[in-house]
């Protein structure tokens, strides 16, 4: 067997062995439709370990998966939802704190102790995302279009940093000027040039998604379920 | 300002803002953002956090302790890391903030270099309107541009310039009046002076022939007449022969104090007064014609206040047009209807013709040869004011 032989194998047997490895993890998400017609993603695409998601999700703040999705049936009416998972690194207890939002409320899930435990926890994730009862079972396949948006903090936690932002940039006077007791005015509500300049400044942080996933699927709900 | 010129200073502020702009935005806003989300601000912060833990570990009774500012340091360490996520549109914001700045700073200097420039555009257009109103020869202009700049200097120039214009042209035409007078009281004088002096003789002549008492009187009455003649054909001679002043640098506050304390008794039913100005009144006077006028204007005074009596105050002092005398008495008045005329030859107001109406002819005259004039402030029923004008000194000299 000449050396280029053996590369080739070698290489075959790396792709193979990587190949098997990620066998488990879904590609596309997948679907499930009760009686009810409610529609419940079953499986999201791992995206956790991801470079550009890994890093925020031990950071303290809630990283926030928004998936949302577009349902047409054969008939082409439409359907459209919507579905959350937060998750927050609990920095004194050290474990991961997920909690699902969807169509059918919001559920906690008990906290989980390491990365690879949520990974698993992720894989076995179910978020109903949208009431589907009105789309047509029989006709055919339904196309789904699913997008996940990572948004890498929550709408309280950008609250809380607008105004600590606004606090700390605010001109205020020296505590010796100020009398004991009397709290500084806000130079946002001063109305003053300053204060308009740092409201301005403080409502540029805004959530917005670090990155964004977007698949096709076909699914065909199963008559009679 | 040419609008090229305009636009090279606006090209060099507008480069010399977004210059200033740039350094702003790179050296200051980016700095301390820079600086806030320092990759070793958070590691520290992340340290601190560890070390909190493992403080309560090791001193379980103060865990609450350390928990408290365990959560406050995560509180911090969140809110920087929302703001290092937020960084780029936190700094986008603050350019669109600066930029809206530089661009309403930028508009608002060329709105109002715009405003400026029409502005004296404007007053340009007066100015130059009233220069053409000037050189076609109209007075008493009015070219409404304010300002100590130098348009406005001008503007009041042009002002003063054709109000210097009116007065002289006022002036020269009183001055043609007058000596159009004065030679009518010439050949009067000439003409009378000669056949009054026959008469005289033949009346001397008469008297001594004739020795009747009723022809006595009826001499001694024509003879009155004839003297009453003479002294108008005087009266036509000295307005004729008016000298030219021989003027010369006076205090004329010293001058009306001197002229009060020599010819303050010589008109017994008035009383007369001097008031002393506090800085020296200095102006070119012919002491002697100056003193006529006032001794015309007194002897009009005493005549109007008749055996009533008046008080007459005269004051030096300097107006905005020159160094003046105003008279005023509490006499009864001039009659409006004589008042706009009253300057003329051959008007007077006494009844019975008592005056030829000269006096005040040769006291204006007077004062026009002075360079100056003699104005009629007011009068009524409670006084009359009158003020003699006098030429402003030049500037180092007379």
């Amino acid at each position: 067997m000449s050396r280029r032989a053996v590369g080739i194998a070698v290489i075959c047997g790396l792709v193979g062995w990587i190949g098997a490895a990620n066998l488990g993890a879904a590609v596309v998400p997948a679907f499930e439709l009760d009686r009810g017609g409610v529609l419940t993603v079953v499986a999201l695409p791992e995206v956790l370990s991801r470079r550009e998601v890994r890093p925020h999700l031990g950071s303290g703040l809630t990283t926030s998966f928004i998936v949302e999705i577009e349902v047409r049936d054969a008939l082409g009416q439409e359907v459209r939802g919507v579905g959350r998972i937060d998750v927050r690194y609990e920095l004194w207890d050290e474990v991961y704190l997920v909690r699902v939002v969807g169509a059918g409320g919001i559920r906690k899930l008990p906290p989980v102790r390491s990365f690879e435990e949520l990974q698993g926890v992720w894989q076995r994730l179910r978020v109903p995302v949208a009431m589907a009862a009105s789309l047509d079972r029989r006709g055919g396949p339904w196309k789904v279009e699913v997008a996940l948006s990572v948004v890498p903090f929550s709408q309280s936690e950008q609250r809380d940093a607008q105004r600590w932002f606004n606090d700390s940039i605010a001109v205020r006077p020296p505590p010796s000027v100020a009398p004991p007791g009397v709290r500084p005015r806000d130079s946002a509500i001063r109305g003053d040039t300053n204060g308009v300049l740092d409201l301005f400044l403080g409502n540029s942080i805004q959530r917005r998604s670090l990155v964004h996933y977007d698949w096709t699927v076909e699914f065909r709900p199963e008559v009679g379920r | 300002m040419s609008w090229r010129a305009s636009l090279a200073t606006f090209a060099v502020l507008g480069m010399a803002a977004l210059f200033l702009f740039h350094l702003f935005e790179r050296e200051i806003a980016g700095s301390w953002l820079a600086f806030g989300v320092h990759p070793q601000v958070l590691e520290e912060l992340e340290s601190s956090l560890a070390d909190q833990k493992r403080l309560a570990r090791a001193e379980p009774d103060r865990e609450g302790e350390y928990r408290r500012r365990f959560d406050r340091i995560e509180a911090l360490l969140g809110n920087l890391r929302v703001l290092s996520l937020s960084r780029g549109e936190i700094a986008q914001r603050y350019e669109l903030a600066l930029s809206g700045l530089l661009v309403a700073v930028l508009a608002a200097v060329a709105g109002a270099h715009a405003w400026r420039q029409a502005r004296e555009g404007r007053r340009l257009e007066r100015l130059r309107s009233a220069l053409s109103d000037l050189a076609a020869g109209r007075t008493d202009l009015v070219v409404g541009v304010a300002g100590r700049d130098p348009v406005g200097r001008v503007a009041g120039m042009v002002e003063e310039a054709s109000r210097t214009m009116a007065k002289d042209r006022r002036r020269i035409a009183s001055l043609e009046n007058l000596s159009a007078w004065q030679e009518a009281a010439r050949r009067h004088a000439h003409e009378m002076r000669t056949p009054l002096t026959a008469a005289r003789l033949e009346l001397d002549q008469l008297g001594r022939l004739v020795a009747e008492p009723e022809a006595t009187h009826l001499v001694a009455s024509v003879e009155q007449e004839i003297d009453r003649l003479e002294r108008f054909t005087h009266s036509f001679a000295t307005f004729a022969r008016l000298p030219r002043p021989t003027p010369r640098i006076e205090d004329l506050g010293a001058l009306v104090a001197e002229f009060v304390e020599l010819f303050g008794s010589a008109w017994p039913n008035l009383k007369i007064r001097a008031e002393r100005p506090e800085k020296t009144v200095a102006a070119a006077v012919d002491r002697e014609m100056i003193r006529q006028v006032w001794v015309n204007l007194l002897e009009n005074t005493a005549q109007a206040c008749g055996e009533k009596g008046g008080q007459v105050l005269l004051k030096a002092g300097n107006g905005p047009t020159g160094p003046f005398v105003e008279v005023s008495d509490d006499g009864p008045g001039i009659a409006s209807e004589i008042a706009p005329r009253l300057f003329e030859p051959y008007v007077s107001g006494r009844s019975g013709g008592g005056g030829m109406g000269l006096g005040l002819a040769i006291s204006r005259k007077i004062l026009l040869d002075h360079g100056g004039d003699l104005e009629l402030v007011e009068s009524s029923p409670r006084g009359t004011c009158f003020r003699l004008v006098l030429a402003r000194l030049e500037k180092g000299g007379g």
